[in-house]
Formats: structure tokens, sequence, C-alpha cells
């Protein structure tokens, strides 16, 4: 089959010794940080796009790596979830829910085992989704105009602003303001001067990179400076980490539908793990639990949230790679990147530029490798990192953030600029503002006025366009529905006391 | 309360960014929607999205103690020293000092706050300028530019 082929094509991309090395390089450094709070694959890859920059790495070997710290973290993050209870990013929020309380049983070597395990089957199940859904995405998506573009993107803010945080008016401020963001600059099509208040270091508009820290990681330092700190007993002793075959098999059907869901939410625009897990977490509650085990220490409540947060992280790249609009913060920060390699992903990128898609698709095979390697033998090596002191950890991130953001022009003044989206980024956290969304309406920014401007010209200034193909229509339903349908699941998930769930 | 007030600053927000979009002038060629079509749209949203925030409150937050004040505005004020200190002082002195200033206020005793940011930026120094080839400022007192 041509499939086969193409992934043959692929690995030969990605065995190649550099793409080998930023594979391991990615997934190593996304177990590190998917497992320490405070530090997640966006203010990471964001961090890292002005080194790949100075690497002059390839397009595709940048997102082999990018892709190795999302998917990485999606392993790490259950660390922390089930040794402290504090999770590493938001999509294993629901694991420490089973995974904590098996620690406290002293379980804690099989409840990371099952993580592992569960990550690697979704982790894999869903790169073979990827390659063959993808390209049937793309084809169907080739004859989308401007018109059709703009909807989509309409469609994609929606989702995502109603799906992070738990007011659907503020996760829309949150996308509309990076959207007033982008209009900072020369206009996309040169003809005015917008909102730059005279600063000439304006013009060129505000670098993704810069917000984006600011928004990641500096709030989040000023976040941990505001909390006092508990002082937590870490206890890194893991035990032996298996799993016995009876647990195996107990939650290999869970882990297949938590990986098809989580899948099929991943490859939403807006939907990403975190959401994912929620669902994979409480279909599986309503399926299986029958003696009401669910919360006490069950190991198919850690396989679960697992499977299906590894899966939609691989699910998350059809959007972005196959309709150019990604449905997540991390993705959009890698599309960012790769707009300013000079890639433009749309429906022709697997076609143009197959190395990126096919490449990127067989690293991924050998990242979760490398990742059930570094997972399961060395994660009682790796749960010691927990141990480093925040004193230590946080000031790194903000060094980190400091070097990042200088590297990005050699110019102070984006250390002022982060320095402002940090303090922002900090009180819309407090106020209950979602911050993914921000980042989302800054990378979209400019290319959905580009569409609505194009649209406009061909319609000869009529708003019509945007009403007139099944497919501007079916994404203005879909687009009414997710602004409307989280207010009913708002209704189910309070029952069920669980909140406050932060895009990842 | 608090929704109250943050809807009304965003109502103020979004009149005079929507004021300040339709005051730009289009240059040749700009098209039917122009450079102001887009801004002025995003305006009128961001106003509608106010009134609901205004109108469909949440419970307030809860608010930081002094301390926890004092931590942030101080932080974000050697954010801003460290901006202008960069270049003139070099990145060593400058990052070793912010960083141990932060690693300070984690609750670290002075000397190993200090160190750690004495031990991070030279060890980012070393990284960045000798492995990756990207050059940070050495210190206009050290005779960099």
């Amino acid at each position: 089959m041509e499939v086969f082929q193409l992934l043959g094509d692929g690995f030969a991309v990605a065995l190649q010794p550099t793409n080998l090395f930023l594979a391991f390089i990615g997934v190593l450094l996304g177990t590190v940080i998917g497992m320490l709070p405070g530090v997640g694959p966006i203010n990471t890859i964001a961090i890292l796009i002005p080194i790949t920059f100075a690497l002059n790495l390839e397009p595709a070997s940048a997102m082999i790596m990018f892709a190795g710290i999302y998917y990485g973290s999606q392993y790490g993050n259950s660390i922390s979830s089930i040794l402290l209870n504090v999770p590493g990013t938001a999509s294993s929020v629901v694991t420490a829910l089973d995974g904590y309380p098996m620690a406290q049983q002293g379980r804690a070597g099989p409840a990371l085992a099952m993580s592992a395990i569960a990550s690697f089957i979704g982790g894999t199940l869903s790169i073979f989704f990827l390659i063959f859904f993808a390209p049937l995405l793309a084809r169907w998506a080739i004859d989308f105009g401007p018109a059709e573009y703009f909807v989509l993107m309409v469609f994609a803010f929606s989702t995502l602003s109603s799906l992070t945080g738990n007011n659907v008016f503020k996760g829309l401020v949150s996308a509309i303001f990076g959207l007033i963001l982008a209009t900072v600059g020369i206009d996309p099509q040169g003809t005015a001067t917008r909102f730059t208040f005279g600063q000439m270091n304006l013009l060129d508009g505000m670098d993704f990179v810069v917000v984006a820290i600011g928004f990641f990681a500096i709030s989040e330092v000023l976040q941990m400076l505001s909390e006092t700190e508990d002082e937590q007993i870490v206890n890194t002793g893991v035990g032996r980490v298996f799993i016995s075959m009876k647990e195996f098999t107990s939650s290999i059907w869970t882990i297949v539908r938590s990986s098809m869901s989580g899948f099929l939410i991943g490859s939403l625009p807006g939907a990403g793990s975190t959401i994912a897990s929620f669902v994979a977490y409480t279909t599986e509650k309503q399926l299986v639990d029958e003696d009401d085990n669910f919360g006490k220490g069950d190991i198919r409540g850690v396989a679960a949230p697992e499977s299906s947060n590894n899966s939609a992280s691989v699910g998350a790249f059809i959007p972005m790679l196959t309709l150019g609009v990604p449905g997540s913060g991390t993705t959009a920060v890698m599309l960012a990147a790769l707009l300013s390699l000079g890639i433009t992903p749309g429906p022709l990128l697997i076609q143009d530029n197959p190395e990126i898609f096919w490449g990127l698709a067989a690293s991924m095979y050998i990242g979760n490798i490398f990742l059930i390697v570094l997972n399961l033998p060395l994660v009682g090596l790796f749960a010691r990192i927990l141990l480093v002191p925040r004193w230590v950890l946080m000031p790194l991130v903000a060094t980190l953030s400091f070097v990042g953001v200088y590297a990005v022009n050699n110019n102070p003044f984006d250390l002022l600029l982060m320095t402002a989206f940090g303090f922002i980024g900090f009180f819309m956290r407090k106020l209950g503002f979602p911050l993914a969304p921000v980042i989302l309406g800054l990378v979209l920014g400019s290319l959905m006025e580009v569409n609505l401007r194009r649209a406009m010209i061909y319609s000869q200034g009529d708003w019509g366009i945007f009403f007139s193909s099944p497919i501007t229509i079916g994404l203005w339903i879909l687009t009414a529905v997710s602004l409307i349908a989280p207010i009913f699941i708002k209704r189910i998930a309070k029952r069920r006391r669980l909140l406050n769930l932060e895009g990842e | 309360m608090t929704d109250r007030i943050t809807g009304i600053v965003l109502l103020v927000f979004a009149a005079l960014y929507g004021f300040g979009a339709f005051r730009l002038k289009a240059g040749f060629g700009a098209g039917p929607v122009g450079p102001k079509g887009f801004p002025i749209m995003l305006a009128i949203v961001l106003a509608i999205v106010a009134i609901g925030i205004i109108l469909r409150t949440d419970p307030d937050p809860v608010w930081l103690k002094r301390g926890a004040w004092v931590n942030i505005v101080t932080a974000s004020i050697s954010f801003i020293i460290y901006a202008y200190l960069l270049v003139p002082i070099g990145f060593i002195i400058s990052t070793t000092l912010v960083t141990g200033f932060i690693s300070q206020r984690f609750g670290a005793i002075w000397w190993r706050a200090l160190l750690t940011g004495f031990a991070s930026s030279l060890a980012l120094y070393a990284l960045f300028v000798f492995a990756l080839d990207i050059p940070l400022p050495i210190g206009r007192v050290f005779g960099g530019r």
C-alpha cells in the first residue's frame, strides 16, 4: 500500500542521526517538563524556537523535537500526579484521582507502570489514526477558499474558548485579546501602521515567542511566587515498576476505548488532551466501574486518562498540519514555529512537504519507544527530579525565559514586553481567563484577517460570502453548538466535582 | 463584583481600541475591508462579550495576601531593571542578580540564592554562547557593545 511506502520514506527521515537525536532530546525534555508543575510544553517549545533558528534546523527536524516534547510531556505529567497529587500539566489532573490513592496504598509502582503502558498504547495507536485520517482530511480541505478558512478559524476560537476554563465569555475575551495583539504593527497587506504608539520596536508586530513566554512562563513564576508553599513530603520511592497480567487484561479495553475517544477529541480544533482525559475517565467510570472503585485507587482510572491524553496529543496535529488551524495552545506555538521557518501548513503540506508529515509520524513511533524505556525502568530516577526545590527550579525557568526572549531579536525591549505580558497573564489567571486562546489568537490573527479581506475582495464587498457554501454554514452551526453545549456539559461536570480545567 | 469591574474595564478598552481602529487611514489598494475592518469587528465582539461577563459573573477570586503582592510587584520590577541592565553590565552579572533575587523570594537563604543565580547564569552563558553560538551581551563595562 501507498501508505506504507510513504511511512517508509518517513522512517528514512526520522532515522537520520540528527533527527534521531532530536527525537530523543525532545522526549527526554518532554518527560521532565511534563513532570514539573509550572513548566509545560508551551513555554518549553517557545523558549526553544530561537535556538532552532540559531542552529538552522530543518523544519522537519524542529517539528520532530517539538512534537517529542509535546507527547513526551503526556508521559511525564502522570509521575507527579501519582506521586505528589500535583498534576504536572492540566491533562493529568484526572490521573491523580486514582493514581495518588494507589501511591498512598503503596502501589505507586503499578500506577506508574500502567501509566507508561497506557501512554505507549495510546501514543502508538493514535499514530495509525493520524497517518490514515490526516491525508483524507487534507484532500477534503483542498477546496477551502478564504471564506471557509475564516469561518473555520471562528469555529476553532469558539471551541477552544468554550472548552478551556469555565466561563465561555472569558474564553472569548482571551481569544479576542490574542487577535488584538496580532493587529499591532504593519497590517498584513502593508497598507497601514496600526497601534504601535510610535514605537519602532512594534512595527513588525508582537513576536509570538515573547508573548508566549511572558504569558506562560513569567506569569507562572509570578503565580508560584504568590502561593505560600506548603512543605511537601516527596516520596520518590516507587518500588517495583510493573503490572501483573491480570491488571493489564482488566485495563486493555479501557485503554483501547480511551485511545480512540482521545484521538477523536484531540483532533477537534479546541478540545485538547485535558478534555480528552476528562471524557475518558468519566466514560470508563460509567462503563466498567461496577463496585464504585474509581477514585479510590482503581488502576483503570489511571489507564483511561493516560491513554487518552497521549492519543489526543497526536490527534491535535491533524487540524494543525492539514488545515493550518491548530486546536490547542501547544500546537499553536508549533504552527507559529513552522510559519517562521517558512512552511505554511495546510491541505498541501502532506503533498508538498512529505518529509515533515511522514518524518514526524515515523519519529513518533521511535519517540514512543524511547519513552517507554525512559518511563518504565528509569522512572524512579526521573522521580528524583521532583526533589529539586522551587527556589532552584523557578529562578531557572525565569533565566531560561530571559535568554529565550532576548535571543529572538537581541533587543532588551522584548524583555519589557515579556514582563508586561507576564503581569497581565498573572491577573488573567487570577480572574479566570484561560491563556491558551490568547496564543491561538496571536498566531492566527493575521491569517484570519488576510482570509477575511481576500474573501471580501472575491465577493466585491458582499458579506454573504461567509454564508454561501455548505461548509461555511455547517461550520457556523458547529460554532453555535460549541458555544452553547458547555452550559450543559458543565451541569454534568459540576455533579462530578471536576471543574477548573485549564487548557494545556 | 470583581467580574463587573473587569467587564467595565474591557468595555472601555473595546471602545478605545475600536476608536483607534476607526481613525486608521487606508492606503491604496486595501480592498473593501481595509486595515480597519478587522479591528473594528474585534472591538464590537469584545464589547458584546464584555457585557456578557458583566451580566453573568463568576464568584470573586480569592485575593492575595500582602506578602504575595510584595513578591509579585518586586519580582516584576526586578525583571524591568534587568531589561535595562542586561546590555550595560552584561548577561552574567545582571542574570546572577535577578535570578538570585527570585530564588531568595522563593525562600532560599541569601548565599544559596546568589549561588543558584551565578550557577544558572554561567551554565546558560556557556550553553548559549559556546555550544549553540547564540550571542549574549558581555556588557558595555567589559568592552562589549
